[in-house]
């Protein structure tokens, strides 16, 4: 998931002390619906479950902590230096397929790590054609390292998750422009140390907020290190719950994961906050590019092809070659079409709530940026940072207490025969879905709304118009592509997300992601590759799109 | 002759076919300003990254002090140069203290040297006691010294400045340029600097370089440039002026504003020659009588302690005049002007470069 930064915003409303606002209130509601899940599993700290906490301390705790540490600290290195170094070979330097490269380098996005995880485990692992051949060309004795390990989760997600801080290092360079750099090469500074000294401290935010995101991404991921069999929180928490039906164990694992979540967020949140490292420099001059010629060229396009190859082209091309052989194989199982049908569904109804919900929260803080309605949009946004399988739990624990006492009195009061309405069905996934990703459309949809100068609603209303009239004939048309953003940025998440659709989702209920899960836990890997090819295919759009987007800066 | 810079038939071009800057050759004398003053997109601001070596010519050299530094294919690269920039925008290091801006260049430097020369670099602009502040804490003007510190202090050979003052306000830019003037005198530094703000370029500089779509088109004095120009472009450049024809008979120049005494030294020759001279608004007066030309104001506007007036001839051609304040005209009104120009400037009218007594 991409942010992007503001560049205006405008406060239109003042707020009025102790006047009724229906959109602050409903700001507000919606902030409180959304923060249920969090607090949800907070409040299990409070519920006294030493002997949990003993026993996972006796069994695994120590293991899954310590490996959950390792993974962050992995991948935020691994994307950092990847990330950071290619944005500076993109940004600085011109070499043949620069063009191409410079947005082909954000297509990684549209990859799950999890759909990565399984075309290398197909092809590399030791039962795989490659180790196959290798073995029969150099003897039976040849081993490759194995790819089930740390080392080969880590990379797995550095090549899926690099372009969180592509992304952002390459607009911190070019935001920066030429003008600092000019003048440490004009004091003495070859151009390798001067972007040492001067262009990366400066964009240092930019990093951390971006090493921040990858981290993030790590955390969350359940698909990798299950396949992998690399045991962190995440895996934890869904082992525990199915495999051993211990709710309340899952909890507590939850709820540690939030605190690493949580803690991630801060740091996130807290980098973009220094004002004084971005831009105080207009876009002044741009960056002159280094001509880069001979092996120095070859150098350059090998890196990026490096990165691209196993993170992109290979995957795909792996795919669509096992896709068509299933397809000519005449193996295309008729649930597909079902699956499909589910996902499409799933993500439909999803989308449909978080976006208009978005639009409620963009709008309140529009006409009523009191610090209430603010602290409700931020509230309402937290939900990227927290892992699918938190939420998961999250949602289950209210709606759980709710079956067991709202429904039953409800049952009892209309004569109805009992039964679990709201767990077994799939409010609660959809509601997990919009607490994750309603941060995706309210970052879209705020950045659409704030461009449109405060001078259109005055002069709308001035000409006899109310608020309403002003939403659907002035606002509605002109955020119109930053609605349709916002609508395929949240469905393509929703169709992607795996772990909390794996723990919330009713008997019978598979999307996409859940048929590429049961596929690869089996080692099925050519049968995964249908639904995964469509995943794939679909999170292309929104990569593109955020490539237009970010042109047009 | 002390040049700290030569350039020679510079040419470049980022476009084929479309050239920034044309067959420029200049030399610039150790210890001196040079301004270069020209409209934006004219190429100065070029012409300064070509001596600084961000670009490489397409034809000519570059040299500085007697070393050759630029041609098309050898670029000495900006940090073997030693030479000083302060940009538009100071580019100041936000994430360093003023004291790290200012010690950036100096680190081939020894310890000891590099404290005092910061404590000399403070004391030359002004700014003791500010050396552990960071760059946003400081005023746009403060900014400003903290850039020219931090350019003076490695001792380089020339000093490089573009547009320096265009990012403060007027109140601030008048007494900018007075100090960073004295700074510079004091500091001995051989400079160039760009501008497209005439005013500027007139009070600051030693020499003037005017350039006009890539040439340089007159290389003088700001006395000369004012007084004698080279080009119609450059007398209408600087100042107000505005042309008004002309025809030379006998020893008069006969136009709608009078006759004015034609001088053999200015270097025309031949009789009922058809001439354009500049009228400059501080060169036109009133005048009660009959000698003077009827002219109507067709146009007013004030220029603070003076207003601008624009006159109509009853040929329908305009020109503009300077008067003060207390001389009140209204829109329409008809007034008599004399025209007496002390230095003459005029082109015959095929706008050939005027012939002048060198």
């Amino acid at each position: 998931m991409v942010r992007h930064e503001t560049h205006q915003a405008y406060v239109v409303g003042v707020p009025v002390k102790g006047r009724f606002s229906g959109w602050a209130l409903a700001a507000m509601g919606i902030a409180g619906l959304l923060m249920v899940p969090i607090l949800a599993v907070l409040s299990s700290f409070m519920t006294p479950a030493g002997e949990v906490w003993r026993h996972l301390w006796r069994t695994q705790l120590v293991e899954l902590i310590t490996n959950t540490v390792l993974l962050l600290a992995g991948v935020g290195g691994g994307t950092l230096v990847v990330g950071t170094g290619l944005a500076w070979l993109v940004v600085y330097h011109c070499f043949p397929g620069r063009a191409f490269f410079e947005w082909a380098l954000i297509l990684p996005l549209a990859m799950p790590a999890y759909v990565l995880g399984f075309v290398f485990l197909g092809l590399f692992d030791f039962t795989g054609p490659l180790q196959t051949f290798l073995r029969t060309t150099f003897g039976q004795g040849f081993r490759l390292p194995n790819l089930r390990s740390y080392g080969g989760v880590t990379l797995m997600m550095t090549l899926v998750f690099y372009p969180y801080v592509y992304l952002l290092a390459r607009a911190a360079f070019r935001g920066q422009g030429a003008a600092t750099l000019e003048i440490a090469r004009s004091l003495g500074r070859s151009p390798l140390r001067a972007f040492m000294l001067v262009t990366l401290p400066i964009a240092r935010p930019a990093l951390v907020a971006g090493v921040a995101l990858a981290m993030m991404e790590a955390l969350a991921d359940f698909g990798t290190v299950a396949t992998f069999g690399y045991r962190t929180l995440t895996e934890a928490i869904y082992r525990v719950w199915y495999g051993m039906f211990d709710r309340t164990a899952a909890t507590q694992l939850a709820s540690g994961l939030l605190c690493f979540a949580l803690g991630l967020l801060l740091v996130e949140r807290t980098s973009r906050g220094r004002a004084r490292f971005t831009e105080t420099y207009g876009r002044g001059a741009g960056v002159t590019p280094t001509v880069l010629r001979g092996w120095q060229a070859a150098l350059a396009v090998g890196a990026c092809l490096a990165v691209l190859g196993p993170g992109f082209l290979l995957p795909i091309g792996q795919l669509g070659l096992w896709t068509l052989d299933t397809l000519q194989a005449g193996q295309l199982a008729p649930a597909f079409g079902m699956l499909l049908r589910n996902t499409l569904y799933l993500a439909g109804l999803a989308t449909g709530v978080a976006c208009l919900m978005a639009v409620v929260l963009a709008y309140a803080s529009r006409l009523h940026p009191s610090p209430s309605v603010r602290w409700s949009v931020q509230c309402a946004g937290l939900g990227y940072a927290l892992p699918g399988s938190v939420i998961a739990v999250g949602v289950l624990l209210p709606l759980a207490w709710l079956d067991h006492t709202v429904v039953v009195w409800l049952d009892r009061v209309l004569g109805r025969s009992g039964g679990l309405l709201l767990t077994g069905s799939a409010i609660g996934l959809i509601f997990a879905y919009v607490v994750r990703f309603l941060a995706v459309s309210l970052q879209t949809v705020d950045a659409s709304l704030t461009r449109i100068s405060p001078s259109l609603d005055d002069a709308a209303r001035s000409l006899g118009a109310s608020v309403s009239r002003v939403l659907r004939r002035v606002h509605l048309p002109l955020m119109r592509s930053g609605l349709l953003t916002a609508l395929i940025l949240v469905f393509i998440e929703v169709m992607k997300e795996m772990p909390a659709t794996l723990l919330l989702r009713p008997f019978g209920l598979n999307t996409l992601a859940v048929e590429v899960w049961r596929r690869t836990s089996e080692a099925m890997w050519q049968e995964a590759a249908v639904p995964a090819l469509a995943i794939v295919g679909a999170g292309i759009l929104p990569v593109l799109l955020a490539v237009r987007l970010s042109a047009r800066r | 002759m002390n040049s700290v810079l030569s350039l020679h038939q510079i040419s470049k071009s980022f476009q084929p076919g479309v050239p920034v800057l044309r067959d420029i050759s200049l030399q610039v004398e150790a210890g001196t300003m040079v301004c270069l003053l020209g409209q934006s997109g004219c190429g100065k601001t070029t012409l300064l990254r070509l001596v600084a070596g961000f670009e490489e010519p397409d034809a000519g050299e570059i040299y500085l002090i007697k070393r050759l530094v630029s041609r098309p294919g050898l670029v000495v690269p900006p940090e073997q140069r030693h030479i000083g920039m302060v940009f538009q925008d100071y580019a100041l290091f936000p994430h360093m203290t003023i004291n790290q801006n200012i010690q950036f260049g100096l680190f081939r430097w020894p310890a000891a040297w590099r404290r005092t020369r910061l404590t000399e670099m403070l004391r030359l602009v002004g700014l003791e006691g500010m050396a552990e502040r960071y760059p946003h804490e400081l005023s746009g003007g403060q900014q400003q010294r903290v850039a020219l510190a931090r350019a003076l202090a490695p001792a380089p050979q020339l000093l490089l400045l573009d547009e320096p003052f265009s990012n403060l306000d007027v109140h601030l830019r008048q007494q900018l340029r007075e100090e960073v003037q004295a700074i510079l005198v004091q500091a001995g530094i051989t400079t160039i600097l760009v501008t497209h703000d005439q005013e500027e370029a007139l009070s600051l500089a030693d020499t003037l370089a005017v350039i006009d779509q890539g040439h340089v088109v007159q290389y003088a004095t700001p006395d000369e440039v004012v007084r004698r120009p080279h080009t119609r472009f450059v007398a209408q450049f600087i100042g107000l002026g505005h042309f008004l024809r002309g025809a030379i008979r006998d020893a008069c120049i006969t136009t709608e504003l009078g006759e004015i005494p034609y001088t053999s030294d200015l270097g025309l020759t031949g009789d009922s020659w058809q001439v354009d001279l500049l009228v400059r608004p501080e060169q036109v007066q009133l005048c009660n009588n009959q000698h003077g030309t009827p002219v109507q104001v067709v146009h007013t506007s004030f220029r603070g302690t003076r207003k601008l007036y624009t006159l109509r001839l009853p040929s329908g051609v305009t020109f503009c005049a300077l008067f003060p304040s207390e001389v009140v005209l209204r829109l329409g009104e008809s007034v008599r002007v004399t025209w007496r120009p002390v230095d003459l400037v005029v082109f015959p009218q095929q706008d050939a470069p005027a012939p002048h007594a060198d």
